[in-house]
This record gives structure tokens, sequence and C-alpha cells, in this order.
């Protein structure tokens, strides 16, 4: 589903994301991160990212474990021995900074869910091209080889079957290079199709114009500007108040206080509001949208 | 080529002198910045490089194919577990269309598999790594080692470890705190055997597969008339 995120110009989709990304990693405490999370989900629910969502979270999870789990065994800082395990003292400390950390990861992996479903390929066109236009115009072609190289892949794969050359049957070896042969056919049959075309479109003069447009042209709006300014400012709060230890939690060499500070709440809330973005354009949206009606 | 070569050698002075600044700079754990900052410089010039030629849209277009054939070859070899011939492909193309090619292949292969398998903190390592292991290729296209069967598997086996080894540090620098050498090393172990069967599975493709595709991309290389081709 479409959000009114999705409806933003791509560079403000694209400051939101950095925003948040640099805020996850220097807000190190564990309500600053989870609530990042569950709002960071509650965005990609917004979208309908329902079922990747799901999909995804166990794996995240997992990640998030492994490093709970290695932190404390590799690093035996921190004050507060809990036990031994291999004559290696496990501190507290390094347990709280594993979970930490692991919070970061997570949330940083379902930011990402979400960049995936508002940057789709014609907005990271648009955004690429603006600096590299070569670059993206490479980028472009390749995106579009894929589909079409799997079909071709599926089609030789076909035919390839009948002929009883198969890559699903035999030893590793025999399947790995009847594969590569398979490779090796489609790298022919595109390259050949491919060139033709690109010396055809030279024939037809590409490329004499220098300034290639976007597929679909995206304007900022006095509106979006100040959504720029808006967002930079939060951010730069954000990054200032965690230079001076607000809204991070002391882990070595002891570990201090979860609690708040009413300067660390102040903080809080910039940082609510930052991660909270879509969710505030779209009610926005829904409020001006029954006031209309 | 001489002109990359300059390029990587100051590259590289200009990251010693980055690690000692930095180890002056910041006491606390650096390396994750540091890192970026590493790849930002290298990888930045090589892309301006390639943005400022002057490339006909063919050569784009042989540059798409073969980061598409490397980008999809991760899907049909799915069911082989730790086996891709990603870095074969790049290592090869590197190898008859140069280091700059090479390391565009690889960076955009990671790029656009990672558009379709979902993008991450990792793309950006990933695009380093592959782009090195083609731009090293490239580099070295010229010495009798990598023309032989023999000295091009052995690279593509190093490879296959220098890659995994790289891989790693993304997860090991971002998410788990600062250890010491003798941890550092056990970190690694635990990652042997996938770095092993990457190393292998590269070994298999370039002794068995490499003159042929080597041969094909010449074949085309001299048919359209494309790239370094006098």
């Amino acid at each position: 589903m479409e959000t009114s995120l999705h409806h933003h110009h791509p560079f403000i989709n694209l400051l939101y994301y950095g925003c948040v990304g640099v805020l996850l990693m220097v807000f190190l405490h564990p309500i600053f991160l989870l609530t990042a999370i569950l709002l960071l989900a509650m965005v990609n629910l917004l979208h309908g990212n329902k079922e990747k969502l799901k999909k995804s979270f166990p794996y995240f999870i997992f990640m998030g474990l492994m490093v709970i789990v290695l932190n404390p065994i590799f690093v035996r800082k921190g004050a507060t021995i809990l036990f031994y395990f291999r004559n290696n003292p496990v501190t507290l400390e390094a347990i709280v900074y594993g979970m930490v950390m692991a919070f970061m990861l997570i949330s940083i992996l379902v930011l990402f869910l979400s960049f995936n479903h508002v940057i789709n390929s014609r907005k990271f066109m648009f955004l690429f091209s603006k600096v590299w236009p070569q670059l993206a115009l490479l980028l472009m072609l390749t995106i579009r080889f894929v589909p079409l190289f799997i079909r071709r892949w599926r089609e030789l794969y076909e035919v390839q079957k009948v002929r009883n050359h198969s890559i699903s049957q035999g030893s590793i070896r025999m399947r790995a290079s009847a594969g590569m042969l398979y490779m090796q056919k489609l790298l022919t049959w595109s390259l050949e199709e491919a060139l033709q075309s690109a010396e055809s479109m030279k024939a037809r003069g590409f490329g004499l114009s220098k300034k290639r447009t976007a597929y679909q042209a995206f304007q900022m709006t006095r509106r979006d500007w100040g959504m720029v300014v808006l967002l930079g400012v939060l951010t730069v709060i954000g990054i200032v108040g965690a230079k001076q230890k607000h809204g991070v939690l002391p882990i070595y060499p002891q570990l201090g206080s979860f609690s708040f500070s009413s300067t660390d709440w102040l903080y809080y809330g910039v940082f609510f509001l930052l991660v909270s973005f879509p969710l505030i354009l779209e009610g926005g949206e829904q409020i001006r949208w029954h006031l209309s009606k | 080529m001489e002109s990359s070569r300059t390029v990587l050698v100051t590259s590289a002075f200009v990251v010693l002198g980055l690690l000692f600044i930095s180890v002056l700079l910041f006491d606390d754990k650096p390396y994750m910045i540091v890192c970026t900052a590493i790849m930002g410089l290298t990888i930045i010039p090589l892309f301006a490089r390639f943005e400022l030629k002057n490339i006909q849209s063919k050569e784009i277009v042989l540059l798409a194919v073969l980061a598409a054939i490397a980008a999809i070859s991760r899907v049909p070899f799915a069911p082989l577990p730790s086996v891709q011939p990603t870095t074969f492909v790049i290592i090869v193309s590197a190898i008859v269309l140069g280091p700059e090619a090479g390391f565009i292949i690889g960076a955009s292969a990671a790029i656009v598999s990672n558009i379709f398998l979902g993008q991450g903190p990792w793309t950006p390592w990933q695009m380093y790594a592959w782009g090195m292991s083609g731009m090293i290729a490239g580099l070295l296209r010229h010495t009798s080692f990598m023309k032989s069967r023999f000295g091009l598997s052995t690279y593509g086996f190093i490879i296959g470890f220098l890659f995994g080894w790289f891989m790693n540090l993304w997860f090991i620098l971002g998410f788990l705190g600062d250890f010491t050498w003798k941890t550092f090393v056990s970190a690694y172990v635990a990652s042997f055997y996938f770095d092993l069967a990457h190393a292998l599975s590269n070994v298999f493709f370039l002794y068995l597969f490499s003159s042929s595709w080597i041969h094909i991309l010449n074949r085309f290389k001299r048919k359209y008339a494309i790239l370094d081709v006098a």
C-alpha cells in the first residue's frame, strides 16, 4: 500500500531514512532503540508490509541473539562479573552492551525493510542519476536485465531438461558444471543480443543530448523544503544531545541507571518525533481527509 | 593502465596516513569509522573516474550484461550451499576488460543483487569486496601468474578467503564490542568452512571454465571493438 511517505519527494524519503539511521547509531539506549523498533514496525505495517515483516522478523531476532551471545564471550570489559565461562569472566556490562547492539541491529534491519518498500527502483534511479548519471544508466540496465535473464535461464533450463542435461541430478561437481554451461549459453545469447541493440541505439543517435531525464519527474515543493529543515534540525539536536551523553546508557566500566533525567526525556521526545515522521504524515493526511468531507 | 596503478599507490598511502591519524585522534573504538572512511576513499575516486570517462553506450551495455549475469548467478546455484559463481564472473570479466571494468561490474552486481535480495548494512561492504576482487584481478591480468590456469585458480582461492574475512568485519566491527587479537582470530576460525567453500568453488569454476569464458568475452570485445581494443 502506498502511504503518505511514498508520495513525497524521493529526497525526503532518503533524508528520513538517513536521519533515522544516524540517530539509531548515536542513541545507544535500550529504551530508545526498543521504541524505534516498535515505531518502525508500525511504519512497516502501515505500508502493508506485514507479510515481509512476519517472514523476516525471526531472522532479525536470530541475528540479534547472536550479538547478545557473542559479545560477552569476546569482551571481558566491565566491573560486574556474573560467572566464569571457560575461565573467562562474563560481565553484566558486556551482556547489556550486546543487548543494546542487538536492538540497534534489529532496528536498522527493520528500517531497511521500510526503505526497500518506499524507495522503489524508479525513485532509486532518480536519486542516483542526480549524482552519477552514467552509473545510473548502467545500474538501470542491470536492474532491467535481471528479470529478463532469469526468464531466459528458465527457458534454457526447460529445453536442456528435455535433453537430459539437468542440474537437479548427479554429483555436486556434475551439477555445478552443468549449471556453468547454462550460464555460458546465457552469456553468449544475452551479450549478442544486447550489443546488437546497443549498436542500433547508437546508429539512431542515442546519447547525443547529454542531459538524460528520469522516467518520472519529481518536484520539490515549498512544503518539502520545510520538511528537509524539520528533519535536519531534529537530527542535529539529537546528535548534539547524544554527544553530551544524553540518551546514552552508560555501560563501561560500570553499568549506569536506566532511568531518564528530564533532559533525557526531551531528547527522547525529539527521537520519537523523528522516527514516527511517516506515522505523523499519514495521520495528518487522514485528519485532513476527514475534515474535508 | 598506468594511471590506475598510481591511483592505487596513492590511495594506499592515504589509507596508511588515515590509520595513523585515527590512532592519534580517537582512543575509544575507531574501527568502524576508519573502515568506512577507507572504503569511501577507495570507492568514490573509482566511481568518479567511470563517471568522467567518455563511455560509449555499447560499453555500458556490456558492463551491465556482465553485472547482471554476475548478480543472477547467485540464483540458480542456490540449491548448492555456499557455491555461487558471482566471484568467478567478476574475476573473468576483469581479466578480459581490465581493472576499472572489474571494479564497476563487481560493485554494481552487489547493488543490483541486493535490490532483489534486500538491501542492508552489508551492501557497501559487498560492493567493496566484489569490486576489489575484480579490480585486483584486472591489475594483475598481464602477469604470467594470472595467465596460467593454476595461478588464476590460486587467486580465486585467496580471494574466496579474503572476501569472507572482509565480510565478517561489518558484523564484528559494527555490532560487537572491541576485543583482543586472540578472540578476533577465534571469531574468524568460526567462519572457516564457509570461506573454504567459497574459495574451493572459485577454484572449481576458474579451473574448469575460465578459459572458455575468457575466450567468449575476448571474442565479443574484438567483434564489437569494445573498451581498450587498439
